[in-house]
């Protein structure tokens, strides 16, 4: 079974949601993308992911599909802001 | 099951006999319940077998009876996520899980009231976030390069027991250090068996059952304790500081201020070798196999980990992120077979699922080698394509679990086995030793695996000889 890979377009802006309950904080995401993700400390069972900043400027879209990609749990998504 | 023919008739005919036609949300129960055990024997004898014939009867959802348990069978991604998504003080892992408290001790995961348990997991984690993972890439490169000078330029292995004992030395060098690693000798493995034969299906109804098994489990967690403890003091004394979970066990304070005890320390050392250890051992040999048994993608599969190495002198985080055809193959194996089948909650209020009301006291049991074979979720279920697309949803492929109580292992395990395929297979040619259909299955202590012997032959590579 392959790993979704999906390709920047650099016309397109993009914001991000999480998934909380599935967060189990590994920090893989922290790790790509300092600037977007830090860990909040939580009375749950694990560490929690927060967003820095849910606007994300053109150079970080590459780190957060990275960030996508590679976090363990399927937590983030990456999708594209509808032009209104 | 000897005449398939006459099982599917009767099948047929239970079907109609147990299915209710009216009152849509009473849950389908399974036929073939003996009136004192109720289905208890044909899950002990085979788990998977008994869990598929489940679900061919009854659907996504299907009750049958372990000696007075209830037990519902829940099939598919959104049956999954309800069940992943639920909280503690509806659907109970802990409750479920109780046979595990004598393996781990008293006071450890679910030996151990909730808010400490929250911490004990928390603790574990810590252990595994990125920027540890960065060394433990290494170390397992470093054992493999071992077991390659073992091995030489040809000869045939048994699978099973080689992973077993490569991931043995593995897991204990990456969470405990390369001292107790170097100290792992006969008695520690032994132990450790004893450890893992104190889990079998009939646990699961019956966790704390007198039999020799648990006797031996018990004993043999005792004298972990003792060779741990021993270890721990020695660290202590010295007063170095290493970069193992051991180090974290020992570093880690409850969120009152208290350190852990040594049989506590003991306990999180053995839940996580439990966790980690036969699941990832299971899943390389598993991968080995399929590797080998689909020579159709060989040549892509070696073309990448030479590329791959040829850019990336040594294994890095980094490096196996471009074995991608490799990791579709340690996903598409870990579908086909994956290691823990009886994941299960226990009803702790009445739980809604769609129509159906499941109530309080019932388990909830989710088995992904039966979930991993729905034509929905993976078209041609059967068929093994190491270059499946995965599911666009997160609860269709649950090899880990998922939600609350997903494994916190997962990227570690995965790492694990890339690390040690790609090093061999860079060097090595596999094959079969025998015809592809002698290689089955076996789920002994309720973990897949390929049946006993499960043998490869191997040769080193042109140039690689020593
Ligand atoms: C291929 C290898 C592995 C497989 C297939 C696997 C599978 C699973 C599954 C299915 C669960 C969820 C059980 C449930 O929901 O009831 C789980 C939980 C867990 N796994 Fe793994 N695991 C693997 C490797 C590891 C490794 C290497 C570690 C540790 C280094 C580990 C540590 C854990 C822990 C601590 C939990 C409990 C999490 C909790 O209760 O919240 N696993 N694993
Ligand atoms: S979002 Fe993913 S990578 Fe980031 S902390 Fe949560 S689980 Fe870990």
């Amino acid at each position: 079974m392959l790993k979704k890979t999906v390709k920047v377009d650099n016309r397109l802006r993009y914001r991000i949601e999480l998934d909380h309950d599935l967060c189990q904080g590994h920090s893989v995401c922290i790790a790509e993308a300092p600037a977007l993700f830090s860990l909040n400390e939580s009375n749950a069972s694990y560490d929690q992911i927060q967003l820095i900043t849910s606007e994300i400027d053109e150079e970080q879209s590459e780190a957060a599909f990275r960030a996508q990609k590679y976090c363990p749990n399927g937590v983030i998504r990456v999708l594209p802001i509808e032009d209104s | 099951m000897t005449d398939s023919l006459q099982w599917f008739n009767l099948l047929e005919q239970n079907r109609r006999k147990v299915i209710p036609m009216s009152g849509a949300n009473q849950i389908p129960q399974v036929s073939g319940a003996d009136p004192s055990i109720g289905h208890l024997e044909e899950f002990n004898s085979d788990p998977l077998l008994f869990l598929q014939r489940v679900h061919k009867e009854c659907g996504e959802i299907g009750e049958f009876d372990l000696a007075g348990l209830g037990t519902i069978l829940l099939v598919g991604s959104e049956a999954h996520e309800a069940v992943f998504r639920a909280n503690e003080e509806q659907l109970s892992a802990a409750q479920a899980y109780q046979m595990m408290i004598p393996v781990f001790g008293e006071g450890i995961q679910y030996g151990a009231p909730p808010h400490i348990e929250r911490q004990q997991l928390k603790i574990q984690i810590q252990g595994l976030k990125h920027d540890r993972m960065l060394n433990y890439a290494g170390i397992v490169e470093h054992e493999t390069t071992l077991l390659i000078k073992q091995l030489g330029k040809k000869g045939t292995i048994d699978v099973n027991q080689i992973f077993s004992d490569l991931t043995l030395k593995t897991s204990t060098h990456c969470l405990l250090g390369a001292e107790l690693r170097s100290e792992l000798n006969d008695e520690f493995s032994t132990l450790y068996k004893d450890l893992e034969n104190g889990i079998a299906p009939s646990s699961l109804s019956d966790p704390f059952e007198k039999n020799e098994r648990l006797t031996k489990c018990i004993r043999a967690r005792k004298r972990l304790e003792e060779l741990i403890g021993d270890h721990v003091d020695r660290r202590r004394t010295k007063g170095k500081i290493y970069e193992d979970m051991l180090q974290v066990y020992m570093d880690s304070k409850y969120e009152d201020g208290t350190p852990l005890n040594k049989a506590e320390i003991t306990g999180m050392v053995i839940w996580f070798m439990f966790a980690g250890h036969h699941t990832s051992a299971n899943t390389t040999a598993w991968t080995l196999l399929e590797v080998v048994k689909n020579p159709a993608y060989l040549s892509k599969l070696l073309e990448e980990i030479d590329q791959v190495f040829l850019k990336f002198p040594t294994v890095t985080v980094e490096s196996l992120r471009e074995l991608l055809l490799l990791d579709g193959f340690i996903r598409e194996s870990l579908r086909l077979h994956p290691p823990l089948n009886a994941i299960t909650r226990r009803v702790m209020s009445d739980f809604q699922y769609k129509e159906f009301t499941i109530p309080t006291g019932k388990n909830i049991m989710i088995c992904p080698y039966v979930s991993h074979k729905l034509e929905k979720s993976f078209p041609k279920p059967l068929s093994f394509n190491p270059e499946r697309p995965s599911p666009k949803d997160n609860f269709s492929e649950i090899a880990f679990g998922g939600g609350r109580h997903k494994c916190i292992g997962n990227g570690f395990a995965i790492l694990q086995v890339k690390t040690i395929l790609a090093t061999l297979l860079k060097q090595y040619t596999f094959n079969l030793s025998e015809l592809p259909e002698k290689y089955g299955e076996a789920m002994p202590a309720l973990i897949l695996r390929p049946k006993d012997p499960c043998e490869l032959t191997y040769v080193k590579k042109d140039g690689q000889g020593r």
